[in-house]
């Protein structure tokens, strides 16, 4: 089950083909690398714009969102089993 | 089956396999292979769709997740992201463009393709059929698989990517269309319901093709005038009324919104709230598409008894505030509640565009044109329903709009928002 986060991170990545790709985040002081962005969606709620990326770390998986509007990541749910 | 039907119209049917469950396997690899059933949210007891091994466990979209789980004991619930899946149709629209000119999506992961202008570009529609499919990987992800159907119908089209195997392309010519509505059973040819199925069973017809032997007498006595020509047109692979296409119509003719609670709803509050959220929902999609309707229709369902009414005005309703009066004031309180309630549903129809209807000139109509005006102001750019009544003030309790399978508001969406 996707358990609700909603917190803000720092996020590090690189630009690959004018596309932003996430390599690690920085949560509760500590670095989470990323293995895979499994999937992004776009979305947008009136003029903001939100960019979610699936990713997984150490076999877990997560929800990050940069917010296209202000500029901050938040890391919405993390997958936890059972 | 040859590798290209001999004919000048050319369709291509795509279907991604078990959609929602597939993106939510694609962003999770956790869950990959593994029975996986999507409820629309945390709480919620009805599947509404199901992965592929799930499927194989006997579980159906619309079972109660206490009946899945006790097909398939390991099904891991997981709650629906719409908006994600949204996003998904909208990446999946961008490439199917960057193929063919003429695209309709005909439901959340279903798309129409007109081959017929690029035959030049794509000679081979089985190899066009295998393209799509490695881009949709690309697009999408690994995990992603869809059949492709393609044919000189759009009806057969889609009949051939129902009975393919997952991810797999079938390809129709004229020479196998005989037999290929011989062997397909209705349960495979959309818009043959399972009542229409069963009335066709009744007369001895199980497929399209044995309806060419069936009197024109008998078979309207089985399913009436307006399937007699339907199916007559379908029985020679030929698309029916509703496989045609209506974008030329313009603009929509209906917008409507239903929701099911939780659980049986006894509180007025309660009540009276989710009547106004949805009635501002559907003024708000009516408003900007530039609409307005004068058929208010509402419905609201307990678990065996329901209750519906509607008005038709001699005037056109743009406001949420006359709306959500005429539905609660004039229909809800003209009726005495029997049953507590577990699905509302409220709508706006016989729509015109605002351009075409004269407004009022009463002084109170243009004061709150101006309130409308400033809250759709307030919502294009900072997000719906940031400024709303106070009874919805509770911002959890607030029924955002979400996507359907089916996409019955694609107008809405295609024009309006592009993530």
């Amino acid at each position: 089950m996707y358990q609700t986060i909603s917190e803000h991170i720092a996020v590090a990545g690189v630009y690959d083909k004018s596309f932003f790709v996430p390599k690690k985040f920085l949560w509760h002081r500590k670095s989470y690398l990323i293995e895979r962005v499994t999937f992004t969606a776009d979305t947008k709620d009136g003029g903001v714009f939100l960019r979610m990326y699936s990713v997984t770390s150490q076999g877990n998986a997560y929800r990050i969102q940069f917010n296209r509007t202000t500029e901050r990541w938040t890391l919405m749910e993390v997958w936890c089993e059972g | 089956m040859r590798d290209r039907p001999d004919t000048a119209e050319l369709w291509v049917h795509v279907d991604i396999n078990s959609y929602f469950a597939t993106l939510v396997q694609q962003e999770n690899p956790v869950l990959r292979g593994k029975p996986v059933g999507i409820l629309k949210s945390v709480g919620r007891t009805c599947v509404i769709a199901a992965s592929k091994e799930a499927k194989a466990c006997g579980v159906e979209t619309g079972c109660r997740l206490q009946e899945a789980k006790k097909l398939c004991p390991n099904l891991i619930a997981v709650p629906a992201a719409f908006e994600l899946y949204w996003s998904a149709t909208h990446r999946l629209h961008a490439l199917f463009q960057s193929f063919v000119p003429d695209v309709e999506l005909f439901s959340l992961d279903e798309a129409f393709l007109n081959l017929s202008p690029c035959t030049r570009i794509y000679p081979n529609p089985y190899e066009f059929g295998r393209l799509i499919q490695q881009k949709i990987r690309e697009t999408l992800g690994e995990w992603v698989t869809c059949n492709v159907g393609i044919a000189h119908s759009r009806l057969v089209a889609k009949m051939a990517s129902e009975v393919s195997g997952k991810g797999s392309v079938t390809v129709v010519t004229k020479d196998d269309l005989l037999s290929f509505l011989a062997h397909t059973p209705f349960k495979d040819v959309c818009g043959v319901g399972r009542g229409l199925e069963r009335r066709l069973n009744t007369i001895g017809v199980t497929s399209l093709l044995q309806l060419h032997f069936i009197p024109d007498d008998a078979l309207e006595r089985a399913v009436g005038p307006f399937w007699i020509r339907e199916l007559r047109k379908m029985s020679c692979g030929e698309d029916p009324a509703f496989l045609h296409r209506v974008e030329t119509e313009g603009h929509m003719k209906s917008v409507g919104r239903t929701m099911t609670g939780y659980g049986l709803c006894h509180d007025e509050t309660v009540i009276r709230r989710t009547l106004l959220n949805l009635t501002t929902e559907v003024v708000m999609k009516v408003r900007t598409m530039g609409l307005a309707g004068r058929y208010v229709g509402v419905f609201l369902e307990g678990r065996e008894q329901s209750w519906a009414d509607h008005r038709t005005l001699p005037y056109y309703i743009q406001h949420t505030k006359e709306m959500f009066q005429l539905i609660y004031q004039h229909m809800y309180h003209s009726w005495t509640r029997t049953f507590p309630i577990l699905r509302f549903g409220v709508s706006l129809s016989h729509l015109k565009p605002q351009s075409d209807i004269q407004q009022p000139l009463l002084p109170e109509w243009h004061k709150q044109e101006r309130i409308e005006r400033a809250i759709t102001t307030a919502a294009t750019k900072f997000g719906l329903f940031t400024v709303r009544p106070a009874t919805m003030l509770d911002s959890d309790s607030v029924i955002r709009p979400e996507v359907t399978g089916y996409l019955g508001d694609k107008k809405y969406r295609m024009t309006t928002s592009s993530p």
